[in-house]
């Protein structure tokens, strides 16, 4: 296997208890409390928050109509929302632009260059070393550059003829027809023996017997890639191989690519491949490559997965305000640990936005059980302490109502 | 805590707490309910007469106040409480009973008028003096019989009540049934008797269950 950044896991993992919307708010001081708290409780609203230390941190992400985000700003920022939970907001990943593969392509140019100088100036064990060592075919053709290869291959067949070392450039030209790759123009520029060489082993390598490879991978859907072709099968696949080394890389959304050099021999051959997960960098350049374009697809299953990824949050809300007539339609999805767990849907006025969007969250975070909700008025301790204060006083008052004070008459002259 | 203490005693307090009401016994304005203390008898002569000492003077008569349980409310005449009494457990309330000296005057040959005003005026000196500090809670009739017994000879058995002898009775007087914690006004005292000669209603008035005596 090629060399593969270590992986970046998750933040660590953080408890999913949900937490409960309405908490407890402890012994009431004084029955005006209590009776505001039963007026509370009656029209249905929740208050009350836990310490903000304990509470489960959610990242907002806003797409979609700009004047939409002063609202979830606001709401975050102030920290007007009553919901027992710490909101963070996060913007888009941004392409990354450069990915190093450029300067790799210099590189290599550059090393050919050189070799083409050793090669011209007789030196030929130079020319050899400048084409660099054994690894460097295999990472160039998992990054897909089968024409640098093919002309890397042909370098290094030319600096094995011009010393001497016909065996050894054979069998460098071999490689050229096991990976099917075509003789570069290059060739137009070197002696006619290299350009048979380079014929005979290519139709050597082309000749060889056919090998099945049955690829299988840990995290589907996977794309695989048959020596720098890219997209020849999803795993679980099948494919057909000269006998012979061969570079395969899988790649999956989510996932770190990986990368086996196999030697295909006989019938059949099983590679199976181990992916880790995805960088939150590589997260962010799967989800810029594959749906920063495209809004229709934003809140799918594979962009949350990779946004989750990338922002590098366990809870995701992903609100997407979309214009209309008369106010907004907001879309909220909730993805907890990459997977999606809510979706929600409202229409609102523009002067009720604010208000729609802590009702959009609280509806995701009670789906996503990350909230518990509100508990029904009569199973609340408070609506009975109220109810029973209340009985109480009712029962006083009516007492104090229709008591009547002892007579006593004295009688006399 | 001291709230809670405070709280409770203001509660016990107010629980404890009676309405005093007062009602005042009274022979009416012009004594017109002393008619029981001016019956003569077959002879003519007054009951206070016969009870005049030799050298003459007051007559050193007692008052006795009773409450007697009616078990209901009958109406107010003597006829309808007589009635009443046959079938009903009508007596006097030893608990209840009060007796006070009380001199009468000498009214033997004064007009009637006269000598309802001399009582009358007699009596007035039982003003302010209290029956009962606590009223029984039922329907009962207030009686003053005057007689001739002394308070201490009628006091000998406080737990029972020992009727009031006969030959000694100078004076009754009664009132309508009542409840005495609802009355409203005063209790007015009286005796229902169309004629002069009524020592005979006297006895029957002053009898401790009310019954007809012919």
């Amino acid at each position: 296997m090629l060399s593969n950044s270590s992986p970046s896991l998750y933040p660590p993992a953080v408890s999913h208890h949900p937490t409960r919307l309405l908490p407890s708010t402890g012994s009431p001081a004084s029955l005006a409390r209590l009776l505001s708290l039963l007026l509370g409780l009656l029209a249905g609203t929740a208050s009350g928050t836990e310490p903000v230390g304990s509470l489960p941190t959610v990242t907002i992400l806003v797409m979609g109509a700009p004047e939409a985000q002063p609202a979830v700003q606001a709401l975050v920022e102030e920290r007007r929302t009553r919901l027992p939970v710490t909101l963070r907001l996060a913007a888009l990943p941004s392409p990354t632009g450069e990915t190093g593969n450029g300067r790799e392509l210099l590189g290599l140019e550059r090393q050919l260059q050189e070799a083409r100088r050793h090669y011209i100036d007789a030196e030929f064990a130079s020319c050899l070393q400048s084409l660099g060592h054994e690894g460097v075919l295999p990472e160039t053709l998992s990054a897909g550059h089968r024409q640098l290869v093919a002309r890397l291959l042909l370098w290094r067949v030319a600096c094995h003829v011009g010393m001497g070392q016909e065996k050894a450039a054979h069998a460098v030209a071999e490689e050229l027809g096991i990976l099917g790759l075509e003789i570069p123009a290059d060739v137009g520029v070197l002696p006619p023996e290299v350009g048979r060489m380079m014929v005979r082993g290519a139709e050597a390598g082309a000749a060889r017997a056919r090998t099945m490879l049955r690829i299988t991978s840990d995290f589907g859907p996977a794309r695989v890639s048959l020596d720098g072709r890219s997209g020849v099968c999803l795993a679980p696949c099948s494919l057909e191989a000269r006998e012979g080394r061969h570079v395969i890389r899988v790649d999956a959304e989510g996932r770190q690519p990986a990368v086996q050099i196999i030697a295909a021999r006989g019938p059949e051959l099983e590679v199976a491949f181990t992916t880790l997960p995805a960088t939150p960098e590589l997260a962010a350049s799967q989800w810029t490559a594959h749906y920063a374009g495209s809004s229709a697809a934003l809140d799918s299953t594979g962009s949350l997965s990779l946004l989750a990824s990338a922002l590098r949050a366990p809870r995701l809300v992903l609100l997407n305000a979309e214009p209309e007539q008369e106010g907004y339609r907001l879309r909220g999805t909730f993805t907890l640990d990459g997977r999606v767990a809510a979706r929600t849907e409202r229409r609102t006025a523009p002067k009720a936005l604010e208000e729609t969007v802590e009702g959009v969250l609280r509806d995701l975070l009670i789906q996503g059980r990350i909230v518990e909700p509100a508990p029904a008025l009569y199973q609340r301790r408070d609506f009975w302490i109220a109810v029973g204060v209340v009985a109480v006083v009712a029962g006083a008052s009516t007492a104090a109502l229709l008591w009547k004070q002892p007579v006593r008459t004295e009688v006399g002259f | 805590m001291r709230r809670l203490v405070l709280g409770a005693l203001a509660l016990a307090l107010l629980a404890g707490c009676h309405e005093v009401r007062q009602v005042r016994l009274t022979f009416g304005e012009e004594g017109e309910g002393l008619d029981g203390f001016l019956c003569r008898e077959d002879d003519g002569s007054y009951l206070l007469t016969g009870a005049v000492p030799p050298g003459g003077g007051p007559v050193p008569a007692s008052l006795v106040i009773d409450f007697v349980r009616l078990g209901g409310l009958p109406g107010c005449r003597s006829g309808q409480l007589i009635r009443w009494c046959t079938d009903h457990d009508c007596a006097v309330m030893p608990e209840h009973r009060v007796c006070l000296p009380a001199p009468l005057p000498d009214i033997t040959g004064l007009p009637r008028a006269e000598a309802r005003e001399q009582i009358r005026e007699a009596l007035r000196s039982l003003s302010g003096a209290t029956v009962a500090s606590k009223a029984p809670e039922e329907f009962i009739i207030v009686r003053i019989t005057a007689t001739l017994q002394t308070c201490d000879a009628l006091a000998a058995s406080p737990t029972t009540v020992e009727p009031l002898k006969e030959e000694e009775l100078v004076g009754c007087a009664y009132s309508c049934p009542a409840l005495l914690d609802a009355i409203e006004g005063d209790v007015y005292l009286g005796f229902d008797t169309l004629t002069e000669q009524c020592a005979q209603g006297v006895r029957v008035c002053a009898s401790g269950d009310l019954r007809w005596r012919p």
